[in-house]
């Protein structure tokens, strides 16, 4: 009886011993295939969050699951406009979860445009002082930002990620330099032509220092806006392309010949912005450039121009306010 | 037989959960990952549970019947009836698991189509609105839906959704045959279902543990180390199985799996 | 010719499964012979070591010491079960299979084809009169009922040794009387059985030879006419006897010196007295 007990022992350990090679090359395969990615102890924050089962259940195979938990909850949170739960619940599931991009993606998205709205709208007008809207405001764009730089970490290539990235920097923190490597990764994920890439062109124009490569750029969306089999008609140019490449050209001094050939009419364009601005109005910093810029290649006189001033300016545009 | 009826419910359960789901997220890719989070969750769940309650008792009511008498003194080797009830229980979970597997490629088949169809016409849309609107080529809806399109693509019924169902029914084999060798010396189906799932339990997270404790400054001493290996040996890695969540999230499988 | 059943100084102790290893001495220096076509009774109190006995012969338990085999064959092996049919006390089947499944179910163990099981479950079926139940579950069987499908079953491979542990155990006289019956037609066909119980009634009625045992031992063996003769008395069984008769013999019996009449009347079984001479001497434990 007991020399059978030893043997039973015995083989155990040796089974032990032949399969413990097996199991670490396959760990080690799936290491490098991503597939232990937020496989980790939790923390003790993270541990309280989840509970002594979610916590047993996230190391048991179900991160995935989990994260999908969280995210409905995030959902609810957010019809519930408690952005704290919102940012608390995307952090889980984006820890659980951190190769699935679409969590980083929403949870930029929520934080960096869903938040602010709410932060800076109506709602919560009178029931803070505006100081601290806007520092709860500012508050939520660094966490957004800090989603989205954390999330390109795990997943650097996804185009949601890059995307509300860039929209977030030229939007809310007004670097066009930023935003302009980020439109890049996200154009550089798709095939083809992309609307990424012609923002990546746009803020690469307003990227100091970057003006030689952005009139390149230009260029060759000219080329691809031009040549082919289809080229496209004046009026179908995108007017924003058209003055980016009209400011470089002159900046550059390109003889006429050389120019972008389009008949298409900027003063036009111009009269027509002009009519919506108002004055005690803000505006978001791009759109201030946009029209400055404008009225750079319309060689606007400075007694003519939009009395834009700092008090033009929303809040989070990069400035002191 | 009760299993089946446990089945049927399970999957009734999962589609109305991805139904209701989709009321909360209008992102399609999200749509069919919930499906399939859902779905491989009852798996995997179904799946362990069954592996070890279900065998747990195999063998001990056998013996308190006394049917095992009269089956041993058939000329039968032991070796073959264990087999036979392993295999039995094991084929159990086999046709369940293709039912469910079945069930679910087709249900994600079915969404995904229809929500490709959904985006297609959406594109069609923009594309048409882009020509007629001047100055407007800029579309974000066209370059959004083409990035859909594209991923739901990816998120539909594959090779690698088999692949997590099969290392979910491995694992179900290893704890089964675990549970039922257990249930040969053990006094209880209780004391059998327990050791069962902690053997479960520290396969799972020792390798998990071990991990971030060699990654820690700190490091490993040599007699912990030791100690990891005697653990190592004694349980097996259910990580090993683990594939569902990096599956789920459009990985694919390392060759040596 | 090769016993059926050939038991030699069997000891099984059983290790309790307690801190100071207790042990248990079910059956000690046991050995026993059963030649082919012959029925063997075992009979002994509860705990005597009869279903230990039969156990180590069927290779569902070892030995300790000693040995046992079938038709020359060591119970250890596979093989030697393909000769015998086993019968537990109280026996469980599959509820959820019918008679007719059941019967298929052990005829696949012991090694029948598909044909041969469905030929062999048919004459089955109608020798242990079931016929009518064969797709029943056996979840609506009675106790007679199991009991019977329990015997077809140990039958199915046509083995040339049937072992029934309490054959007729917890089941009512009229059952009980087609148990004891199919046992005889056993008999008929040259199937060597044996059978522990304690209806001694019942051994008494269809055993060729039996075995006392108790605390492990077998005290006492022979042929039933052996064992129940008493030596200096003589019985006279007579049929169909009118009294004047009886009163004939009684005065002659009178007439010789130093015979005596004990007793006159109807038979009884003498088989229980021998049992409990044997039984409750040296014990106090004998409750049945």
């Amino acid at each position: 009886m007991t020399s059978k007990r030893w043997l039973a022992v015995l083989l155990l350990i040796v089974f032990g011993a032949v399969r413990m090679p097996f199991e670490q090359r396959i760990e080690a395969g799936l290491k490098a295939a991503h597939f232990r990615e937020g496989v980790t102890v939790p923390d003790d924050s993270m541990r309280e969050q989840l509970g002594q089962l979610g916590a047993a259940a996230a190391l048991g195979g179900f991160r995935s699951f989990l994260a999908t938990m969280f995210e409905l909850q995030a959902t609810t949170a957010y019809a519930n406009k408690d952005y704290e739960k919102v940012s608390k619940h995307y952090l889980l599931a984006t820890q659980l979860h951190p190769r699935e991009a679409g969590y980083w993606e929403m949870a930029g998205w929520m934080m960096g445009f869903n938040a602010v709205a709410y932060y800076l709208g109506e709602e919560t007008e009178g029931k803070y002082s505006t100081a601290m809207r806007v520092n709860l405001a500012r508050k939520s764009v660094d966490e957004a930002l800090r989603f989205l730089e954390n999330g390109l970490r795990y997943v650097p290539n996804d185009y949601g990620i890059n995307r509300n990235l860039g929209n977030l920097l030229v939007r809310k923190k007004g670097d066009f330099c930023g935003a302009a490597e980020a439109f890049g990764r996200a154009a550089d994920s798709m095939d083809g032509p992309s609307l990424a890439q012609r923002h990546h062109v746009y803020n690469l124009a307003y990227c100091p220092g970057q003006e030689e490569e952005a009139y390149s750029k230009l260029k060759a969306l000219g080329k691809f806006f031009k040549g082919g089999p289809n080229p496209l008609p004046d009026e179908r140019i995108p007017p924003a392309f058209l003055f980016h490449i009209r400011y470089f050209e002159k900046l550059f001094d390109i003889p006429a010949e050389d120019r972008f050939k389009s008949l298409l009419d900027l003063g036009a364009l111009y009269e027509k912005l002009r009519r919506n601005f108002e004055v005690g109005q803000q505006y978001e910093k791009r759109h201030v450039l946009n029209m400055q810029r404008l009225e750079d290649v319309l060689d606007i006189p400075k007694s003519n121009r939009i009395p834009f001033g700092k008090k033009s300016l929303r809040p989070l545009q990069g400035g002191a306010n | 037989m009760r299993v089946f009826y446990f089945l049927l419910i399970f999957s009734a359960l999962i589609l109305a959960a991805t139904l209701m789901i989709q009321n909360f997220t209008q992102d399609p890719t999200r749509q069919l990952k919930v499906m399939k989070d859902m779905s491989f969750f009852a798996m995997s769940i179904f799946c362990t549970i069954f592996a070890i309650v279900a065998t747990a008792n195999l063998i001990p009511k056998d013996i308190e019947d006394r049917t095992l008498y009269t089956i041993l003194a058939k000329p039968v080797p032991r070796f073959e009836y264990l087999f036979g009830k392993y295999l039995g229980g094991m084929l159990v979970i086999f046709v369940s698991v293709t039912v469910m597997t079945i069930l679910l490629s087709a249900f994600l088949y079915l969404r995904q189509e229809a929500l490709l169809s959904d985006l297609q016409e959406y594109m069609q849309v923009a594309e048409q609105e882009a020509e007629q609107a001047p100055g407007a080529i800029e579309n974000e809806g066209l370059d959004l839906a083409r990035v859909e399109a594209s991923s739901l693509r990816a998120q539909g019924p594959s090779w690698s959704l088999l692949a997590a169902v099969v290392a979910i029914s491995l694992q179900a084999m290893v704890l089964g045959a675990i549970t039922l060798c257990v249930s040969t010396f053990a006094s209880s189906g209780l004391f059998t279902v327990v050791v069962a799932f902690v053997v479960f339990f520290v396969g799972y997270i020792e390798p998990v543990v071990v991990d971030s404790w060699r990654s820690s400054p700190e490091g490993i001493s040599g007699f912990s180390n030791l100690l990891i290996s005697a653990v190592g040996v004694v349980f097996p890695n259910f990580q090993s199985f683990n594939l569902v969540d990096g599956i789920v999230a459009g990985e694919t499988l390392p060759s040596g799996w | 010719m090769e016993p059926a059943v050939d038991i030699q100084d069997l000891t099984k102790v059983f290790k309790l499964p307690s801190l100071n290893r207790e042990q248990v001495v079910a059956v000690k220096n046991l050995s026993l012979q059963v030649a082919p076509g012959e029925i063997y009774g075992l009979i002994g109190p509860n705990g005597s070591g009869k279903s230990t006995t039969m156990k180590v012969l069927l290779g569902l338990i070892s030995a300790t010491e000693g040995s046992t085999a079938i038709f020359g064959q060591d119970s250890r092996k596979v093989s030697s079960r393909a000769e015998v049919g086993f019968l537990p006390e109280n026996p469980y089947f599959y509820k959820f299979l019918s008679g007719q499944e059941t019967l298929h179910f052990y005829g696949r163990l012991g090694g029948l084809s598909k044909k041969e099981i469905s030929e062999r479950s048919k004459e089955l079926l109608a020798l242990v009169d079931l016929e009518h139940a064969r797709d029943r579950r056996l979840s609506g069987y009675s106790k007679g009922m199991l009991q019977r499908i329990g015997l077809a079953q140990a039958l199915i491979q046509r083995p040339r040794l049937v072992v029934l542990d309490e054959p007729t155990a917890g089941v009512d006289p009229a059952g009980s009387r087609k148990i004891r019956d199919l046992i005889l037609k056993l008999r008929e066909e040259e199937i060597s059985v044996i059978l522990s119980s304690h209806l001694l009634e019942q051994v008494q009625e269809v055993c060729d030879r039996v075995g006392i045992i108790f605390n492990g031992k077998l005290c006492r063996e022979g042929p039933m006419e052996e064992l129940m003769a008493i030596e200096d008395q003589t019985e006279i069984l007579l049929d169909k006897a009118p009294a004047e008769l009886v009163e004939k013999v009684t005065a002659l019996v009178a007439e010789h010196e130093g015979a005596s009449l004990i007793r006159s009347g109807h038979p009884r079984t003498t088989l229980e007295r021998l049992f409990l001479e044997e039984t409750s001497g040296d014990s106090p434990d004998t409750r049945s």
